[in-house]
């Protein structure tokens, strides 16, 4: 029985260790949207939870690092479903700059437009900002209204300097002696030192100086900074989305001659699709031509020419028919000729 | 205002428990070091020179990097160029050291140029200039030392 014990711990424990190392599962996440595919659904090894609908591309972070999310082509702004509103996470979106911050468990929503369109997701860009925010964030005293305030900007500036020193200085210590690895502790400590000078103010340099200036810390921040990448490495981090299919080009009428044709009949619009219940209705598809309704209206183009044409050749024959006429009357002359030769023959 | 007996010999024990304590650091046996040295763990091979030893017991040498970060916020602190000028007069022993024991003129040179930048850093402030020399410097001592002291890294 105790052996029995035993082993079930140690099965417990080995599943434990499993599910400890491995990523979490993420990509296509339908309880984020009624998902659609059409224009190319969420891959399954996606890095995020995602889903794609008619009208927008829906991502929640469900890794354990933040992460940043790039989008190109046809998305508008972003739209925040869930964020963590921590003084941490809004350094951590200053930092990002451009790009969208995901912290753990955000969820954010791209209306989606008629073009193509896609998402990159990426770890932050020094790797470190992470774990620098979370040392010093606290530390940081708070704004009046509770917020970090213009400190969190000036802040988000110095973890912008000094997220990428770090990795630097992982790279220039590693395998040295301690001269050489204090060789490379100058430039970082100089760094830090200019960046909390230029960007903070006077009365907070020492304290966040002395919070960021400890070698042992680098060391655990470049740790840091491998976790973050090592929970994006090896999945697929672009989610794209092709545009909308556009119909064919009506066929050209045939060439005749100016007439007052009736316009092309529009194609009639098609109805949005039916969307989920969400906080922002995705925009409807810009109108499209359905191919079959196009047919018809070729075909009523096509009789309205041959009507023409055949009014034209009947109207041309009319014509033509009056022209001899009056040519054969006047061959019938009644001899009231004007007499006005000039006489210069030959 | 008249001190009892009792409270002398207290004031007595509070004075000398402390020197004992240091006296007994000073008095450990070789390959024991004080944490606060650059290489605690560091123990020379039998050939290597005497300045791999002093070296490696730098009190102050391990504190340029937080004093060089401090200078570059804000010159002229007081703190930061006192633990400056104490590596500096470590550097210049263990300099006349590696002279005195046969050491290359060229380790010679990068440990007087190393004085010089720190010299520089605490006098003139630490630019971007200053600090890549401090850190050229340190690079160039570590580099041309290594082969004889064999630093663990």
């Amino acid at each position: 029985m105790r052996r029995l014990s035993a082993l079930l711990s140690l099965i417990v424990a080995v599943g434990a260790v499993q599910l400890a190392a491995s990523p979490a599962l993420a990509g296509p996440a339908v309880e984020l949207c009624t998902a659609d595919d059409a224009r190319g659904g969420v891959p399954a090894d996606f890095v995020l939870d995602a889903c794609a609908d008619a009208g927008a591309l829906t991502l929640r972070n469900d890794l354990g690092v933040p992460v940043v999310v790039r989008s190109a082509g046809d998305l508008a702004a972003p739209l925040t479903v869930h964020a963590d509103d921590s003084a941490a996470a809004a350094v951590l979106r200053l930092a990002a700059g451009a790009a969208t911050l995901l912290m753990p468990g955000d969820i954010v929503r791209w209306p989606l437009g008629a073009g193509a369109a896609e998402l990159v997701v990426a770890s932050l860009p020094g790797g470190a900002e992470d774990a620098i925010v979370r040392e010093v964030g606290p530390a940081l005293p708070k704004a009046a209204d509770g917020s970090a305030g213009d400190l969190a900007v000036a802040f988000a500036r110095v973890v912008d300097v000094v997220a990428p020193a770090v990795v630097e200085r992982a790279d220039c210590a590693d395998g040295k002696n301690f001269l050489r690895v204090a060789a490379c502790d100058v430039v970082i400590s100089a760094t830090i030192g200019r960046a909390v000078s230029m960007h903070l103010p006077r009365g907070a340099v020492r304290d966040v100086q002395a919070l960021l200036d400890d070698p042992a810390d680098w060391a655990d921040w470049q740790r840091g900074v491998r976790t973050a990448s090592d929970a994006v490495a090896g999945r697929t981090v672009r989610l794209a989305q092709a545009p909308v299919p556009s119909a064919p080009p009506p066929p050209q009428p045939a060439q005749e001659p100016p007439r007052s044709a009736p316009a092309p009949v529009p194609a009639p619009v098609p109805a949005p699709p039916a969307s989920p219940p969400a906080p922002v209705a995705p925009p409807a598809p810009p109108p499209a031509p359905v191919a079959p309704a196009v047919p018809p209206v070729v075909d009523d183009v096509r009789s309205d020419a041959e009507e023409a044409r055949a009014r034209l050749e009947q109207w041309l024959r009319e014509a033509f028919e009056r022209a001899r006429q009056e040519l054969a009357e006047r061959g019938n002359g009644n001899g009231n000729g004007n007499g006005r030769g000039n006489g210069r023959g030959g | 205002m008249i001190i009892s007996g009792p409270r002398i010999v207290g004031m007595l024990i509070c004075l000398i428990l402390p020197l004992a304590g240091c006296a007994g650091v000073a008095d450990a046996g070789p390959g024991t070091r004080s944490a606060d040295v650059a290489v605690p763990s560091y123990r020379p091979t039998p050939d290597a020179p005497d300045y791999c030893d002093a070296l490696a017991g730098s009190t102050h040498l391990a504190g340029v990097p937080a004093a060089v970060g401090v200078l570059a916020a804000e010159r002229g602190d007081v703190e930061a160029e006192l633990e400056l000028t104490a590596a500096i007069d470590e550097l210049r022993l263990i300099g006349d050291g590696v002279s005195d024991q046969g050491g290359s003129p060229r380790l010679r040179a990068a440990v007087d140029d190393l004085v010089d930048a720190l010299n520089s850093a605490r006098d003139d402030g630490v630019t971007t200039s200053v600090r890549e020399v401090v850190s050229a410097a340190l690079d160039d001592v570590g580099r041309l030392v290594q082969p004889a002291c064999r630093f663990p890294s």
